[in-house]
């Protein structure tokens, strides 16, 4: 037992006394356990599919709620699970809203492309707000020994991040270079035109994700504890500078090695009638389009893998720190033969595929606690109500648009 | 071993407690008395009680531990699924527990799993199609209107030209063909002209009725015959709505993707939008038969001889040597059209044997591989001619 810890505490409830000689542990890690089967969950998969056809997507919100359910449920840390309570009415409503906006966008296709497009468009300009929304929601009905996690993050925020910086920072570039025109200084508009592009894809692109992973994690709380989010953005900048360094030397290798199947494939993709090429064309075609399939899921792997790291590695909570060890052999390994299990299977080993993922990210995933995790305060609900944070505004949209 | 538990005195349930203030845990008892009052034990102290009515019971999820949450916050947790489901029947009389009982049987859901797989193929091999012939039959006249005139505008703007065929022939083309519009009279039609650009010799029917005749086509035509024998296949398709039916069984498809999937934007993805692509080439082939069906019977009707249909398809398919390498292709448009005009009415001068010795790229690839089918929007050509061939 270390005194000094025990003198640093800030509980001293007669419960505290318990706790430190119920359990003695100094720092010590605490692994995520998954413990669903795939058996299990297939069932629930079907009833679910069943039930959905039968009440013609009805039963979706019940569904939803039922997996999530089942994997908040056996996902174990420290002895204790997860829970997922969410009113699947709400979610219907949600889901209700997205249906009937997709059928009015379909509508009126037929009628204009002109309309359709044009509601798509401004759909995605509130993507914010669906991200800030959906985020509320779920937080807020996840558990873990019966305290809420919560999400406190701003509308406001979310669109700033969305889009008063991409703005403020187009604004600013544009503004530079007719500034340089105006003086005809004409070196100089090539000259700032190169440096935003370089401010931009190397700085600003990351700050962006930055600000996002930040927004998420920073306003996460769980009980009346807040989520500190400290990875440094020279971490993201290096990852953005990878992620072009993987990309150029992509481009080189298909120009430089496989030279003549860049242009065949050239040829296929403005042919109309894919038809029109030999077996001898094919077969030349195939190394690049091999490397066409792997070098994207390269790509996504190593994105996958070294934003999760980078963001778990560097989280925190009051007496906790998280810690994420993906790698990406493993995690292509996951990839890789989760598609081929769905593929082989025409997609009914989907279960199986979601159990596999979920207990690869348990195993890949643990804290740092420097006593126990006891010490968590719940949150003043009444306080809560008051301050107008009621669930009832909570929506819950998971489309991708 | 229900029944004895009902009567007995008290029930009991161990697993953790949690006060709903910390996040400390409890390992915890819950026992039952016979007056129905709940209570809570931790280290033998009693830290909560309530009647049973005022618990309310997680939903039971497979075998996860399950959660009776107590009035002002707290929360029970045990593993012993079978007692909790056991007491909320004491609780709630008319507690059925259906669905848990519905996933847990296994046969039962082996065989919903391969009525289900059967179902999906049926559904999308053959019941879009039906879904989409239906719709679109129904919808009123004026969608087909607007579709078609606004594909006009689109192809006029993107692929086509004004036709450069002389107003009288135009007219002379025009008068020959009208009589076989007016064998439909519930369909109005119309014929256009166009340069058919880079697409060369072509005929299109649209959605309002609209047939494009391209002058590459009619430079390519023998006879007048053979210009009623393309239109044939062209009503075919106005006739059938195929234009509308295509574009409703195309948003349905996309609008199935979406449900299975949740992405509404499905162009980066190429696991999903490769069967999308082959669902509606494979709906492309049914109207194409249709169309050739369609035209076969109108030549029939009108004593026309199928050989007619054949000898511009054949020509048709062997349109590809009248175009110019990319290195050769003359620089201004104006050249390489009265070019590829000449070259076509050449072609319309041989005869049946000399067509079929040249070459046609696209006949061999088919003759080589049925997987092609699969991926073009027609049936293959010797597919299609040979079913004019049969009835002389």
């Amino acid at each position: 037992m270390n005194t000094e810890r025990i003198s640093s505490g800030q509980h001293t409830t007669a419960g505290w006394i318990a706790d430190q000689l119920n359990s003695i542990r100094n720092e010590q890690a605490l692994t995520f356990e998954f413990h669903g089967k795939s058996s299990e969950f297939f069932r629930i998969w079907v009833a679910n599919l069943v039930l959905n056809i039968a009440t013609l997507g009805i039963y979706s919100a019940w569904a939803k709620v039922r997996t999530k359910q089942y994997f908040y449920r056996n996902t174990v840390l420290d002895g204790t699970h997860f829970d997922y309570d969410a009113n699947p009415i709400q979610i219907l409503k949600g889901r209700s809203l997205v249906l009937s906006v997709l059928i009015l966008i379909y509508g009126l296709s037929l009628l204009d492309p002109l309309y359709s497009a044009v509601l798509s468009g401004s759909l995605s300009l509130l993507m914010p707000l669906f991200i800030q929304r959906s985020l509320k929601f779920n937080t807020h009905y996840s558990s873990y020994r019966n305290l809420r996690f919560r999400f406190t993050g701003t509308l406001k925020e979310a669109f700033g991040i969305g889009f008063l910086l991409p703005l403020l920072f187009g604004v600013s570039s544009a503004g530079l270079i007719a500034i340089a025109q105006r003086l005809e200084a004409y070196g100089s508009v090539q000259l700032i035109g190169l440096v935003s592009f370089i401010t931009y894809a190397f700085f600003f692109v990351p700050y962006l994700f930055y600000r996002y992973k930040k927004y998420v994690v920073n306003h996460s709380w769980y009980g009346t504890s807040r989520f500190q989010f400290a990875t440094p953005f020279r971490e993201f900048c290096l990852l953005t500078a990878e992620f072009y360094a993987w990309i150029l030397f992509g481009a080189l290798l298909l120009r430089f090695v496989f030279p003549n199947s860049a242009t065949l494939l050239q040829e296929l993709l403005q042919s109309s009638d894919p038809t029109a090429m030999s077996r001898e064309d094919w077969l030349q075609l195939a190394p690049i389009l091999t490397f066409a399939l792997i070098f994207p899921l390269f790509i996504y792997v190593l994105f996958i893998v070294r934003t999760h790291n980078m963001v778990f590695n560097h989280a925190s909570l009051e007496g906790v720190e998280l810690r994420a060890n993906f790698t990406l052999w493993s995690y292509t390994r996951l990839c890789v033969s989760n598609g081929l299990i769905l593929l082989l299977s025409c997609g009914l080993c989907w279960p199986l595929v979601r159990v596999r993922s979920a207990r690869y990210k348990a195993l890949h995933t643990f804290v740092v606690v420097h006593a126990t995790l006891n010490h968590f305060i719940a949150r003043d609900t009444a306080q809560a109500n008051a301050v107008g944070d009621a669930v009832g505004d909570y929506l819950d949209i998971d489309f991708v648009f | 071993m229900d029944e004895t538990l009902m009567n007995g005195p008290t029930q009991q349930l161990t697993g953790l407690w949690f006060d709903g203030i910390r996040s400390r845990m409890h390992a915890a008892t819950l026992t039952l008395d016979e007056h129905s009052v709940v209570t809570v034990w931790v280290d033998n102290a009693a830290q909560i009680s309530c009647p049973l009515q005022e618990l309310t019971f997680a939903r039971r999820v497979s075998q996860t531990r399950r959660s009776i949450h107590l009035p002002q916050g707290s929360r029970f947790d045990t593993d012993d699924n079978d007692s909790v489901d056991h007491w909320q029947r004491q609780a709630q009389p008319r507690f059925r527990n259906r669905i848990h009982r519905f996933e847990s049987t296994w046969p039962l859901m082996l065989l919903i799993t391969g009525v289900i797989g059967l179902c999906s193929a049926w559904l999308v091999l053959e019941g879009l199609a039906a879904a989409s012939s239906t719709i679109a039959e129904n919808l009123p006249a004026s969608i087909g209107q607007e579709l078609g005139e606004r594909s006009l505008l689109a192809l006029d703007e993107q692929v086509f030209l004004p036709s450069r065929l002389h107003t009288k022939r135009q007219q002379q083309i025009h008068d020959y063909l009208a009589p076989a519009l007016t064998a439909f009279p519930d369909t109005p039609m119309q014929i256009v002209f166009r340069d058919g650009g880079n697409i060369g010799p072509n005929a299109i029917a649209l959605s309002d009725g609209t047939l494009i005749l391209t002058d590459q086509l009619i430079a390519l035509s023998h006879t007048p015959e053979e210009l009623i024998a393309i239109l044939a296949h062209e009503i075919g398709h106005v006739h059938g709505r195929h234009s509308l039916k295509s574009a409703v069984h195309s948003m349905l498809a996309n609008t199935a993707a979406l449900a299975l999937s949740g992405q509404a934007n499905l162009n980066s993805d190429l696991l999903l939008s490769t069967p999308l692509y082959m669902l509606d080439m494979s709906y492309s082939r049914r109207f194409e038969e249709e169309a050739d069906n369609f035209g076969l019977s109108f030549l029939q009707q009108h004593g026309l001889s199928p050989e007619y249909f054949v000898n511009i398809m054949s020509r048709m398919a062997r349109a590809e040597t009248c175009i110019p390498e990319a290195d050769e292709a003359p620089d201004d448009y104006d050249t390489y059209y009265n070019q590829t005009i000449a070259c076509y009415r050449k072609l319309a001068t041989l005869s049946r044997e000399e067509i079929n010795a040249l070459p046609s790229p696209i006949a061999e690839a088919q003759a080589q591989s049925e997987f092609w089918g699969y991926m073009s929007s027609h049936p293959t050509t010797p597919e299609r001619l040979k079913k004019f061939s049969a009835e002389k």
